[in-house]
Parts: C-alpha cells; sequence; structure tokens
C-alpha cells in the first residue's frame, strides 16, 4: 500500500491520472472538503501510524515537508517529495540522521524527461575529450499557474533549474564546490546568479515575467558547445565552428506520459538496481539554493 | 486615467511602461489574473482583478469618472484549443465589456491586421468573416464580427507585427540578427507596430473608424536584420538552414474547424484522453526548438506590392537600438 498526502492540483493532473491500481493508494488531505469527488472514496481522515507503506508521496507545501517526514518516517520504506525538497541541506541532514529504513527520492520530475537523459549522455561523453568551461541557463515566460499562495522564485522554479544543471553534468553526486559571485533578486519576478560551481563559470537566470530563450548552454574547453531547449520536448543542438547541428528534434513525450514513468519508478523503487534518474542524490541542489540564500542574506 | 483591459499581455505591459513614462495620467490594467499574485510580478501596476467573462456588475464607476478625461483601451481575448470555446468567449468578452463600459467613453478596441489572414493585405472595413489561420485570428475576428452586428461606436485600431520588450517578433529578429542569412532572402514586407505607433494613435483623435497600423515605408525583414546585425551586440554569423522554417504549412486547419463540433461539457474529457494517450500526446504535440520563432516571421510574410520602397526611418533605428538589450535575452550562444 503507497499513501499520497496533499491532493492539490499536481496531484489532479499528473499523479491521480497515472495511478494504475488505485486500490494499492490511500490519499490523504488536510482540506478534505475541497478534494474532488472522484476520489474521496479513498481519502482517510487520518494516518494511522500503526500501518506501514511502501512509498508516501509528499505532494504538499514546501514549507510542509520537513515536519511531515519527521511525523511520518517510521511508518514509510520509502519517501517521494516534490520539489522543491526541503528548505535547506540542514534539514534534509536532520532528516537523514533521524530515519533508519527509509529512503528519501528526490521528486525532480524534469530528470525523467528523455531529452534530458538523451542531453546528460551527450555531455557526459564530451566530457571525456574536454572540459566544461562555463553553463548559462536561462528561462523565462509570463507566470500562468494559479496557486493560493505565491511562492519566491528560488523557493520554486529555480530548483528545477539547478537540478538539471547538476544533473545533466554528473555534478549531482560529486563533492561540489560553491561560490556565488552575483545575484540579483527580485524574489518573485525575476533571479539571475552568477556563480562558480567545481570550477566551472555557472550562469543561471529565471523570470515570471519575461519571455527568455528557455535553453541550457554547456561550453567546451575545445570550443564545441551544446544547448538543450528546457521545454518537456525541447530540440537538443551543438555549436561547432559557428554551424549549428541539430542532434535531437525533442522526444514526443508527454507531460503525463512524464509522471507515469515516476509512478512506475516508484512502484519499483526497492527493486531498481540500475538507477539512470538518481533520484536519491539531490542534495547538491539544495547546497546551490543555500549558497544563493546565503548571498541574499550578506 | 488611461485603462488597459487585457492589458498583462505582451502589447499591454509595453503600452503601460509607456504611458507612465511619457504622460501624466493615471494607468490602470484590468485582468482576469488574480490580484495578490499580480500584486507581487507586478508591484508597480494599478490593477483590477476583473474576469471577463464575467456578466456582471464590472463597478467600472470606482475608477472612471466621466469628468475627467479617459482613455478606455480593449485589448482582451480569450484563447482556447476548441473552436466554440473561443467563439463563445470572445463573444461574451464584448458583451460584458460594453455592457459595462456603455456609461464611459468610447472603448477603443485593438485588433489585428492578420484579422482576414496571415500574408493578405488588411481590408479597411471591419470583417465580418471569421478567420481560421489559428485561434488567436479567430478570436480576434470574433470581436471584429461583434462590432460590426451589434453596431457598437467604436474605433478599431489594428496592429501589424508587433515589436517591443518580450515581443514574439523582436526575439524573431533577435534570433536571425544571429544567423547567417542570405542575401535574397527576407526580402519581404516587415509590416512592424512599434509600440510608440500604437500610444500615438491611441492619444491621437483620429475620425477612421478602422486603422491598419503598420509601417508604411516597406520596409522589409531584410532591412531590419541587416540594422540589427550592424547595431546590436547580440550580432553573430552563425550557420542554420532555416529552410524547413520557410515554408511553413498549416496542416491543422481542418482540425481546427473540427474541434467546432466538440461540445463544451466533452472538452476536459478529451483533453485528458489525449494527454494519457502517449500516442495521441505525440502525434499532435510539436517538438521544441528556440529557432522555431523565426517561423511566425514566415507565416505572417507579405510580399511587396510595389516599388515604392523608402530608406528606413530614423524613428524605427532608434526604437531597434532601445530594444537592443532586450533582444540580449535571446542569445543563442
Amino acid at each position: 500500500m503507497n499513501l499520497i498526502i496533499g491532493t492539490g492540483n499536481v496531484f489532479k493532473d499528473y499523479y491521480y491520472p497515472n495511478l494504475k491500481n488505485k486500490s494499492n493508494y490511500k490519499f490523504f488531505d488536510n482540506n478534505p472538503y475541497e478534494v474532488s469527488i472522484n476520489f474521496k472514496n479513498r481519502l482517510i481522515d487520518k494516518i494511522d501510524k500503526d500501518k506501514t507503506y511502501d512509498t508516501i508521496y509528499i505532494l504538499t507545501p514546501p514549507s510542509t515537508h520537513f515536519q511531515l517526514i519527521q511525523d511520518l518516517h517510521s511508518i514509510g520504506k520509502s519517501f517521494y517529495v516534490e520539489k522543491p525538497t526541503f528548505s535547506s541541506l540542514i534539514e534534509y541532514e536532520t532528516i537523514l540522521g533521524e530515519i533508519k529504513d527509509s529512503k528519501i527520492a528526490g521528486g525532480h520530475s524534469r530528470r525523467f524527461f528523455s531529452n534530458y537523459l538523451c542531453f546528460k549522455d551527450f555531455i557526459l561523453n564530451e566530457m571525456k575529450n574536454s572540459k566544461i568551461t562555463s553553463i548559462s541557463a536561462c528561462e523565462g515566460s509570463p507566470y500562468n499557474w494559479n496557486p493560493q499562495k505565491l511562492e519566491s522564485i528560488l523557493d520554486d522554479e529555480f530548483t528545477h533549474l539547478v537540478d538539471s544543471i547538476l544533473f545533466v553534468t554528473g555534478m549531482e553526486e560529486t563533492n561540489l564546490e560553491v561560490q556565488i559571485k552575483k545575484i540579483n533578486d527580485d524574489c518573485f519576478k525575476e533571479i539571475s546568479v552568477e556563480s562558480l560551481i567545481n570550477s566551472i563559470n555557472v550562469d543561471i537566470q529565471y523570470s515570471r515575467t519575461r519571455q527568455l530563450i528557455n535553453q541550457i548552454n554547456i561550453n567546451f574547453e575545445n570550443g564545441m558547445s551544446y544547448h538543450l531547449n528546457t521545454n518537456l520536448n525541447g530540440e537538443i543542438f551543438k555549436i561547432k565552428k559557428n554551424n549549428i547541428h541539430s542532434l535531437n528534434n525533442g522526444n514526443k513525450q508527454s507531460a503525463i506520459g512524464v509522471f507515469s514513468e515516476v509512478i512506475d519508478y516508484m512502484e519499483n523503487f526497492s527493486i531498481n538496481n540500475f538507477d539512470k534518474y538518481n533520484l536519491l542524490k539531490f542534495q547538491n541542489t539544495l547546497r546551490v539554493i543555500d549558497a544563493i540564500n546565503e548571498k541574499i542574506k550578506s | 486615467m488611461i485603462l488597459l483591459i487585457g492589458g498583462l499581455g505582451n502589447v499591454g505591459r509595453n503600452l503601460e511602461t509607456y504611458f507612465k513614462r511619457t504622460t501624466d495620467q493615471e494607468v490602470f490594467v484590468l485582468g482576469r489574473k488574480p490580484e495578490h499574485i499580480v500584486k507581487k510580478l507586478y508591484p508597480d501596476t494599478n490593477y483590477i482583478e476583473q474576469d471577463l467573462l464575467n456578466d456582471g456588475n464590472w463597478e467600472l464607476e470606482k475608477y472612471i469618472n466621466n469628468n475627467d478625461s479617459n482613455l478606455i483601451i480593449n485589448l482582451a481575448f480569450s484563447l482556447g484549443n476548441f473552436a466554440n470555446t473561443v467563439i463563445n468567449d470572445n463573444k461574451l468578452i464584448m458583451d460584458n465589456l460594453f455592457n459595462n463600459a456603455k456609461h464611459f467613453d468610447e472603448v477603443v478596441h485593438i485588433s489585428t491586421t492578420a484579422v482576414g489572414g496571415y500574408g493578405l493585405k488588411p481590408s479597411d472595413k471591419i470583417v465580418q468573416n471569421y478567420s481560421w489561420d489559428d485561434f488567436y485570428t479567430l478570436a480576434k475576428s470574433v470581436q471584429e464580427n461583434y462590432i460590426v452586428k451589434k453596431d457598437v461606436p467604436t474605433r478599431v485600431i489594428r496592429i501589424g507585427n508587433f515589436i517591443g520588450n518580450d515581443s514574439i517578433f523582436l526575439k524573431s529578429l533577435a534570433l536571425l540578427t544571429q544567423i547567417k542569412i542570405g542575401k535574397d532572402d527576407f526580402d519581404f514586407l516587415s509590416d512592424i507596430t512599434t509600440t510608440y505607433d500604437i500610444a500615438n494613435e491611441l492619444l491621437t483623435a483620429s475620425q477612421l473608424k478602422v486603422n491598419n497600423l503598420y509601417n508604411k515605408d516597406f520596409t522589409t525583414w531584410l532591412d531590419l536584420i541587416s540594422f540589427t546585425k550592424s547595431n546590436w551586440e547580440i550580432s553573430s554569423e552563425l550557420s542554420f538552414n532555416y529552410n524547413e522554417a520557410s515554408s511553413f504549412t498549416d496542416y491543422k486547419k481542418l482540425l481546427r474547424y473540427f474541434t467546432y463540433l466538440i461540445p463544451k461539457n466533452s472538452q476536459i474529457n478529451i483533453e485528458n484522453f489525449i494527454k494519457k494517450s502517449s500516442f495521441l500526446a505525440g502525434n499532435l504535440q510539436s517538438t521544441v526548438s528556440n529557432l522555431d520563432s523565426i517561423t511566425p516571421i514566415f507565416r505572417v510574410k507579405r510580399d511587396i506590392e510595389q516599388s515604392l520602397k523608402k530608406s528606413m526611418s530614423k524613428d524605427i533605428k532608434d526604437y531597434l537600438i532601445s530594444l537592443a538589450e532586450n533582444a540580449n535575452s535571446f542569445r543563442l550562444k
């Protein structure tokens, strides 16, 4: 049996439609009156701490994740925590110190985008020939969601971009040295960060009010550069001596299809031997966000 | 006061900034986005949250005083994935808007020169037929049709290919500024409209019932690209084969007509069914490339109709120079 906590829009639009065997799931929400009639019959009004669940999905607002896992770690064999996973690395490390047998998977769903996985292959392959000199990532479009509370960019979309950069370069699990050089932080509108991560210049910009180019660029010492359009079906191209070569037109994957893979992955979490998504390794993403927050405070 | 209805879109954002900078009028923006979000995204905007599909009383008198001179501008439209919803919603927006605004000064309606179809010379009359080139032209043609049918006393200003901060055509131009282009390519009319053109027209007491507002100097895209290549910092000479983008074919027109037949109460189920089917989603969904943003230029392509070409005006040159920094947002490399 699995338990899903939080039945808001993300649950309704992405998770619920992908649950193949709904009888293997229970749902819990703090506001049961707002829960759709479709899945009301699987809703529990209280979490029974004497039961054990294979996976507990935490789909609640980010500020609640830490407390929920602290309260529930004894009844969950594994946790899947929607991004942004925790408010800080300390929160995550505190949890790790407290739990014994449970595992925590960071819900960075972009790791399931097939164009990201393909891009990662290109990058890791090129890294055998040359060193990365700089990375830039840019994303922006007028904000189109309708949340009850608007989170700051740093606590929301920015974690996607940071995690994507670390994941496609294999830095999600290496030792990480982070230095934030410059930050222009409007918190809700637009953020740009200039940093040095493992001696690589990494510039990231995210806007909720402007159109930007939606791209991760990775430049190598040998003059080659690789470019990923960060949309779900985004193209990958390479620029060599000023010539643009398309490497992958963009895979036709649907947003709902991505979450079907997430659910499949979590349902087989305990038996996965080879894990290309590496969801247990997300602490470096928190490390970068921590460094940015520290720079803002200073 | 100036009221921009549906003013959170790209044209509205540019107009709001321009009016605030150049006039002493109080500028309000009315839109359907929740106020608590707008306040955080655009803290300097005087915002009125109002769902334009709501047929109740919008209480505009709270903001509009008939004793002052007011400029009320309608930029609002509604898009969707189903033609009948687009048609009904845009009729409803016009109904609600003119019911709520009839006690006030005239509302100036903003439309598009593509309202009769992309690539055609725009007519001087309000269109009566629906355009099916995409759901944007459908929405705008429904609105013009409403104005004719209900004989609404309003001025219609049609804008061409809008170039302003963060606009689609600025992105196209920024990309082409970075790409090596053939010397004979892009030698077709640009039909651009600037923020200045729209603001100037709005502040002028024009007698024209319909004004097609685009650059009358017969400036081509080639002229614009040549200028930005010499004057924008983003300029580059990357090699990219844009032939595929230049041969745009609209495969979805029939599908657009077909969506007219789908009843409203089935639409969400159909959308969910498509999203859940990897086969359907894969076939109906396009892949995305940043270089796709060149396509709109070919989509709206209009050939030079006469050889009365003048040189590009200083105003346009100055305007393009003012957009150089914004163009940097679309740097490829």
